[in-house]
């Protein structure tokens, strides 16, 4: 259920069998609780076996109901265990780059959720320290293993949607409960065009590939005064790749529309795919092709994100994201920032790191 | 009610939505005149309806006496022509969308209605259509709160168009103004005027053919800040998404209604200030009169004509509506070729 990239098969179950399995640790338990589950799951070749988080019960709980060994307030604590070969980053967005850089110095592998840093000067830092101390960073960008969107992807790959000349992604959320348990997005607050279009953005890159051009407006939707008044938190978006291939993003935090919470549409020369059902050039009536996915929460994406960076690291090879493709995520939120705090007018996005 | 309102047709594809008036007594309209480009289709036409006058050459159509009111549906390069002939024989017009195609022309005929004080009606289908009054009507009542963000798709896998109306394949259409003008239309009827749009365009190649761009993205900036997008997609094979739709993001509720020709429509609506926020959906019935199942939708808007007609209101959208549209739609087209955004002509 959580094989995520066919990483593996070249390997015999034998050799498998053999692998060292490698110990995790997490900061941040709100969104990286979802990680504690591998704990449960005899054959995942990594363990849980720290947590850092400022709250003691949900350390606590980690110890109780997981069985992790070490718990710990104090990120320093759980980077200096030597039997903790990843560290996982699920802290608010504008702590990340520092962790990672303090965890990539102390030897760890780190894995660390979207955004990976929220400016293009941030994700220079984490290259350089990349290089330097020579361990992995992978950017934990869910979407892409979101059931329904590793179909879609399956469908371009196999070739049934042609050429692809049409990609959409769109984030819907409304954040009023999410600012309920998580103050520090509307206390900080939370920068949505690297926060949330990251998800957007790393969806249609997963798709169709880089972004090279985009520009929208912007706006702040006012429906929770919490959120500080003129930062945008609303977004329509239009995009451009190379190959002339055009799409769009939008993120309305508003009352949750009638819609999945993530809406992808994929547009192609023989077959175009909106959630979650498909239509194929090649068949006679144009039937429409339903695709009844299990209901799941995004913490199996996120355990089969850290499943293809274990995965990785075990059989010696690249995992599905790295700290370029967090830098391009980035860059393209720097584009969006540059666009609809002007006039919006389309911005290249960098791409030279 | 008496048939004292005499209507000719111009293009009686579409134009053969308007035949059903002739059977509807609450109706003033009577079709006494048709024109086509094909003699014995519009024969034909004309003595299954009893029409007592068909010809191919449309000024015979506009200089008869007993015709008060001219519809247009020929093609889409065609409308200037054929609007501006009616116009100068004094009848009142009731003309298929896209209005035009440019804005000089737009701005030609804004000036012409002005002067000969006619009535004059964009047949956009879409703002007659149950599930978009409804939605409008939900809006107005302020049940959806403050609009914060609004979409408008239409997709339309033109393949399927083409063997009927071989023109849009040949001419070819421009769909940048035949399609997008639909959900633009309803936009801004919804919204208010559009201040500013970005576009990006391609083609898919689907129809090898037809060599111009035929699937568009656009952004647009309202007047009174509103934020909104349009999807058109026609060089596309069509997505298992309903055929037209709007989006409604507010501060009290969210709302998308959609339309697909001959299948009917729906409202999937959200409330805030439902507990639990159920999803509200209404289904709205196909309607199958006349070409595209369009034949509903024409005897409303042409209800609505008859009224302002008689009680000399202005109609919607009129002459100026259809000017913005084809503004917005030229703008876009504009943003395609330069890559910027382009300011929205509004004046006219």
């Amino acid at each position: 259920m959580f094989r995520s990239e066919p990483v593996l098969d070249d390997r015999t179950e034998e050799a498998r069998l053999q692998m060292a399995e490698l110990g995790v640790g997490v900061v941040g338990l709100g969104m990286g609780r979802s990680l504690l589950a591998v704990n449960g799951m005899p054959d995942f070749p990594a363990t849980v076996r720290g947590v850092c988080d400022l709250v003691d019960d949900a350390t606590a709980a980690a110890k109780k109901e997981f069985g992790v060994e070490f718990t710990t307030n104090r990120i320093d604590a759980l980077l200096d265990r030597p039997d903790i070969d990843i560290v996982g980053i699920y802290t608010p967005d504008h702590l990340h780059k520092d962790q990672v850089i303090q965890a990539l110095e102390a030897g760890k592998h780190v894995l660390v959720t979207k955004p990976m840093s929220i400016n293009s000067q941030e994700s220079e830092e984490i290259i350089s320290a990349v290089k330097r101390t020579g361990k992995r960073v992978m950017p934990a960008q869910t979407q892409r293993y979101v059931q329904s969107h590793m179909a879609v992807r399956r469908f371009i790959d196999q070739g049934e949607f042609g050429d692809i000349y049409f990609v959409a992604a769109d984030y819907y959320q409304d954040l009023r409960p999410v600012y309920d348990h998580t103050p520090w997005r509307y206390q900080h607050p939370q920068d949505f065009i690297y926060g949330g279009l990251s998800h957007n953005i790393d969806t249609m890159r997963f798709l169709k590939g880089e972004i090279v051009e985009v520009g929208g407006y912007g706006m702040n939707s006012g429906l929770d005064p919490r959120y500080p008044e003129g930062i945008f938190e609303t977004f329509v978006l239009n995009t451009r790749f190379e190959d002339g291939t055009i799409g769009r993003i939008a993120m309305a935090p508003a009352v949750r529309p009638p819609l999945p919470n993530i809406y992808v549409q994929v547009f192609g020369t023989s077959g175009t795919f909106v959630p979650n059902q498909i239509v194929l050039d090649s068949f006679e009536g144009k039937p429409v092709i339903d695709f009844d996915f299990t209901s799941e929460n995004w913490s199996f994406a996120e355990i089969r994100v850290l499943r293809n960076f274990v995965d990785s690291i075990l059989a010696d090879k690249p995992q599905a994201l790295n700290e370029i493709d967090g830098a391009r995520i980035t860059a393209v939120g720097d584009a969006i920032t540059a666009s609809v705090t002007s006039d919006g007018s389309p911005r290249k996005v960098r791409l030279d790191f | 009610m008496a048939k004292s309102i005499g209507v000719g047709v111009i293009g009686i594809g579409m134009g053969g939505t308007m035949l059903p008036l002739n059977l509807d007594e609450n109706s003033p309209f009577e079709v006494r005149s048709l024109c086509s480009g094909t003699a014995s289709k519009v024969e034909a036409v004309a003595r299954e309806w009893d029409i007592p006058h068909w010809t191919t050459n449309y000024r015979e159509t506009i200089s008869r006496p007993d015709i008060d009111v001219i519809g247009i549906y020929s093609p889409d390069h065609l409308h200037i022509e054929h609007v501006t002939a009616a116009l100068d024989a004094g009848k009142h017009i009731v003309c298929t969308k896209p209005m035009v195609t440019s804005v000089e022309d737009a701005d030609r005929l804004v000036k012409l209605v002005d002067e000969k004080g006619v009535k004059f009606l964009v047949g956009q289908t879409m703002r007659f259509e149950p599930e978009f009054t409804a939605a409008k009507s939900q809006l107005d009542r302020g049940l959806l709160g403050d609009l914060i963000l609004v979409e408008g798709h239409y997709v339309h896998d033109m393949r399927h168009v083409f063997p009927s109306t071989p023109w849009r394949r040949d001419v070819p259409q421009d769909l940048m103004y035949g399609g997008i003008s639909h959900p633009l239309d309803i936009m801004r009827w919804l919204v208010g005027d559009i201040e500013e749009v970005h576009a990006y365009g391609n083609r898919a190649g689907l129809t090898p053919e037809v060599k111009i761009k035929a699937n568009f993205i656009l952004n647009v900036k309202f007047v009174n800040g509103v934020m909104g997008r349009v999807l058109g997609m026609y060089d596309v094979v069509h997505p298992p998404m309903p055929m037209m739709g709007i989006g409604l993001w507010g501060s009290k509720g969210t709302l998308m209604a959609d339309y697909t020709d001959l299948k009917g429509g729906h409202i999937n609506v959200v409330y805030d200030d439902i507990e639990g926020q159920p999803v509200g959906t209404f289904d709205f019935p196909p309607e199958t009169l006349g070409a595209y199942g369009h034949g509903d939708t024409v005897l409303r808007y042409m209800a609505q004509f008859a009224d302002c007609l008689e009680h000399d209101r202005e109609p919607s959208p009129n002459v100026r509506d259809g000017a913005k549209s084809v503004s917005t739609c030229a703008a876009a087209a504009q943003s395609i070729e330069t890559g910027e955004v382009v300011k929205v002509r509004n004046e006219f």
